[in-house]
């Protein structure tokens, strides 16, 4: 496995493209260089090569598409179910000519790339899954967004109250979550999700499949995560076979956003098969 | 406070109307108009000397109009020349994406023309620039760090040994060496925790600029923490530099309009985050800006990654000067109005280096020294007497960690460090061991022989290191066993000695017991005084005992021997 970075001008250099996938078009940005990286996003849909694009893509060639119908908010017909999308992605795969990848999946993103990795166990290298939804049932019962309004969905998806800084260009940038346009793609994913589950944040047939994953795992977790809480992390954990867990301090649904410097060294460092302890990060045993 | 001047030197020509998408590539560069720039900033720089200025600082960025200074070693080099009393200080070399030796000669080289005047500093760079270098930044902080200390100590030491992560240097020693004894401290910005901490562990100059008051303040008030807490010694107001954009004027009102259009047009040659489409990770961490938290309403509220909009919104916005003064971005007005802020911001923030620059954006040269003429006459006599230092002591504690003081005694210096090679049982030099027995004491020797001069002419020389002021001579090991395995006594006497041909030329370079080898850590011991095998010269290590006592086994396995000298070949072709 390369461990040496392409560098920083590599990773910051994006296309948009879109690739035709049966009777759907599927918008994507790629960046990077190096084995291929399948990043599915999750409520809010990839608002442009950011922060956490360019540090996978130090190490990666990353694939972030939009999921087909999620920039206008509406399904397209093809689409009944989250199995619907991780077939079209294995399909997006294909068209890009991509045999195996890297698979993350955030949130929606990582229920999709579960029920991929059980599709086709065969084309992922590894797995991150990231707050991921698909849990219900047991000890574990899915959110239903469709009961959260504007304040319950910001206060269940950020672990930050207020103005957030985060290393920016020239030093602490100050981020204001909730006024931002990350949240309002949030809000526009709450309603795609209501209309492709009815608001639910997982299923309950998928928990006994969840041992036929083979890949090698990471689940990633914000510690205070309230739409999707830590305890399905160990639920996760405790089915998936090569699994293991990196708690992230301080950090809601999004640790992508609220701790991204943290975020991207615990992937990395499980992508590039290195042992190195994060500051930030609790790590729980396979 | 000391007060110092410095200016970046911004391209003076870009069009007004370039959009975001539009990459500002040197495309948009008339070098004519650079030629011209750089002899007024000089002009400017070089005269802040004739007004009491403590010094002057340069500083780089790369591949941006904002600064057309790729080197700063270069343009202080060139201050150097231009004035006589002043520091000219630099900060500063982007040393992590240098060699740090090179940077180390630069400095000694800058402190040797300036005659002892430099101020040596550093950045890790912005993240645009690791971009163009195409660098990975998650290796920043650590590149960074191995820097400066390859050339802190090419720059303090005689020699230089380093293993890193990033650089391994053997034993470099570079020339020049610096003029100032101790070598001052290092300049740095210092805003995150980790910057901060590193600051303080090496007793640094830290300083801020383009943010509010209390954020200087948050990242000094950390630095006396760690430093009074964690380090234990107390840093003075000469710890702390401020630096603020300037632009003063007789006529308030329009000088304040100007100084919001000079500070746009700064905005406007940043360049736009094409090739940085998003904040770069890996510079800092999660934990970088934890003493910030309760202070995030602050400048990059003005969007300093989206020029466009930055400068948008300075030229629609109402109060925008008071705007931009609060969040620590740019001060103008009349004098009057700037004094009062500027005592404040130095009061509070806890800084006693103030630097300024006053020509900013497409500020125009003669702006730029009026102002700094109205500086030099109304705010310098009032800023001279804020956060004077109250005792030398603090500021004794600035300097860098002096070479340790070197005794005749030897006590507490190293060995010998710049050996290139090793005498021991396997050299070549070796012929065998040789016993002699003289009046009731036997004496066993290694014996070794320097090879005659080589057919090519080329003449060899071993070289053994006696003391000297910088080192207590070359170190010589030595470990004794009998056939037994057994350790000889300590009275065995030890002669470490080489002569010419014909047994002339005769040099002792050790005479002692060997009662001090095995008294010393790792059996090992100086040289007493230099000595010179040329070639065809024999070199003998000797161990002699009463003929009673259990002798030495120098052909035994544990019977060895090092001595850690030079050897010089020279190649008379080279």
């Amino acid at each position: 496995m390369p461990t040496a970075s392409p560098g920083a001008g590599i990773a910051c250099q994006y296309i948009a493209g879109s690739a035709q996938v049966g009777e759907l078009k599927t918008e994507f940005l790629k960046g990077g260089k190096g084995p291929p990286l399948l990043y599915l996003h999750g409520l809010s849909r990839s608002l442009g090569w950011d922060t956490d694009n360019i540090g996978l893509a130090l190490h990666r060639s990353v694939y972030a598409p939009v999921l087909p119908g999620w920039k206008a908010g509406r399904l397209p017909t093809q689409i009944t179910s989250l199995q619907d999308y991780a077939r079209l992605m294995l399909a997006f795969m294909d068209a890009e000519k991509i045999e195996k990848a890297d698979l993350l999946g955030h949130s929606v993103g990582g229920w999709i790339a579960l029920h991929i990795a059980l599709l086709a166990p065969e084309r992922i290298e590894r797995l991150v899954l990231v707050d991921s939804m698909g849990l219900d049932g047991g000890e574990t019962p899915a959110t239903d967004i469709s009961q959260l309004d504007e304040a319950a969905l910001y206060s269940a998806a950020f672990a930050t109250r207020g103005v957030l800084v985060v290393a920016g260009d020239f030093g602490g940038v100050p981020l204001d979550l909730r006024g931002g346009a990350l949240f309002k793609h949030v809000m526009n994913g709450q309603r795609n999700l209501i209309a492709l589950t009815g608001g639910k944040c997982g299923e309950v047939s998928l928990m006994p499949c969840l041992k036929g994953i083979s890949a090698e795992t990471l689940i990633v977790w914000g510690e205070s995560d309230r739409l999707t809480p830590l305890d399905h992390a160990h639920i996760f954990a405790s089915h998936i076979r090569r699994s293991r867990v990196a708690v992230i301090e301080g950090a809601g649904h999004f640790p992508q956003k609220e701790k991204p410097q943290t975020f991207l060294r615990v992937v990395c460092n499980f992508l590039l098969g290195r042992d190195e302890p994060v500051e930030g990060v609790r790590a729980r045993p396979d | 406070m000391k007060i110092f001047a410095f200016e970046e030197i911004t391209y003076p020509g870009l069009p007004g109307n370039l959009g975001p998408e539009v990459r500002l590539t040197n495309r948009y560069c008339d070098p004519n108009l650079v030629v011209q720039h750089y002899k007024e900033h000089l002009e400017e720089l070089a005269r802040a000397e004739d007004y009491g200025f403590d010094g002057i600082f340069v500083n780089e960025h790369h591949f941006t109009a904002s600064n057309n200074n790729p080197d700063c070693n270069l343009t202080a080099a060139v201050l150097i020349d231009r004035t006589k009393n002043c520091h000219i200080g630099v900060i500063g070399n982007i040393i992590a994406l240098r060699h740090p030796l090179a940077v180390a000669e630069e400095f000694a080289m800058l402190d040797c023309l300036s005659g002892g005047r430099f101020i040596p500093g550093m950045v890790r760079g912005l993240p645009a620039e690791w971009v163009s270098y195409n660098m990975d930044p998650f290796t920043a902080r650590n590149r960074f760090a191995e820097a400066y200390h390859i050339i802190h100590q090419a720059l303090t030491q005689e020699l230089v040994d380093y293993e890193g992560e990033f650089w391994n240097i053997s034993r470099a020693s570079i020339w020049p060496k610096p003029v100032q004894k101790p070598f001052p401290p290092f300049w740095m910005p210092a805003g995150s925790l980790e910057s901060i901490r590193f600051a303080a562990e090496n007793r640094l100059v830290a300083c801020q600029t383009l943010q509010p008051t209390m954020v200087l303040k948050q990242c000094f008030d950390e630095y006396r923490r760690i430093a009074g807490e964690e380090l234990g010694w107390k840093p003075g107001f000469n710890n702390f530099a401020g630096l603020r954009f300037m632009h003063l004027g007789e006529d308030h009102r329009k000088a304040v309009e100007e100084g919001v259009g000079m500070f746009s047009y700064l905005m406007l040659s940043l360049g736009r985050p094409v090739l940085n489409p998003a904040p770069l990770p890996g510079f800092n961490t999660d934990q970088s800006y934890k003493h910030r938290q309760a202070n995030a309403d602050d400048v990059f509220s003005y969007g300093l990654g989206n020029t466009s909009d930055a400068a948008s919104k300075v030229k629609s916005e109402p109060s925008q000067a008071d705007k931009l003064r609060n969040a620590g971005l740019m001060l103008s007005g009349s004098p009057e109005s700037v004094a009062e802020w500027l005592v404040e911001d130095a009061k509070t923030a806890g800084y006693g280096n103030l630097i300024v620059t006053f020509r900013v954006g497409n500020g125009t040269h003669k702006q730029a020294l009026k102002s700094q003429e109205l500086f030099a006459k109304h705010l310098m006599p009032i800023l001279r007497k804020v956060n004077v230092e109250e005792n030398a002591k603090a500021s004794e504690e600035l300097v860098a960690k002096p070479l340790e003081v070197r005794t005749a005694s030897g006590q507490g210096l190293p060995f010998y460090q710049d050996f290139n090679y090793s005498l021991n049982r396997d050299a070549i030099e070796m012929v065998g061991v040789a016993r002699y027995a003289e009046n009731g004491r036997v004496t066993l020797a290694w014996e070794m022989q320097v090879a005659k001069i080589a057919e090519d002419g080329s003449p060899a020389q071993i070289i053994v290191p006696g003391p000297a002021p910088e080192h207590k001579g070359c170190a010589i090991q030595l470990h004794l066993v009998t056939k037994d395995g057994a350790e000889i006594t300590d009275d065995a006497g030890v002669v470490l000695e080489a002569s010419g041909p014909g047994d002339l030329d005769k040099q002792v370079m050790f005479d002692g017991g060997y009662g001090q080898f095995t008294g010393a850590p790792d059996h090992m011991v100086a040289a007493q005084t230099r000595g010179v095998a040329r070639n065809d010269y024999s070199i003998r290590l000797s161990i002699s005992l009463p003929s009673t006592a259990a002798q030495p086994d120098l052909e035994h396995e544990e019977s060895t021997f090092e001595i850690k000298c030079f050897k010089h070949l020279l190649t008379l072709s080279a």
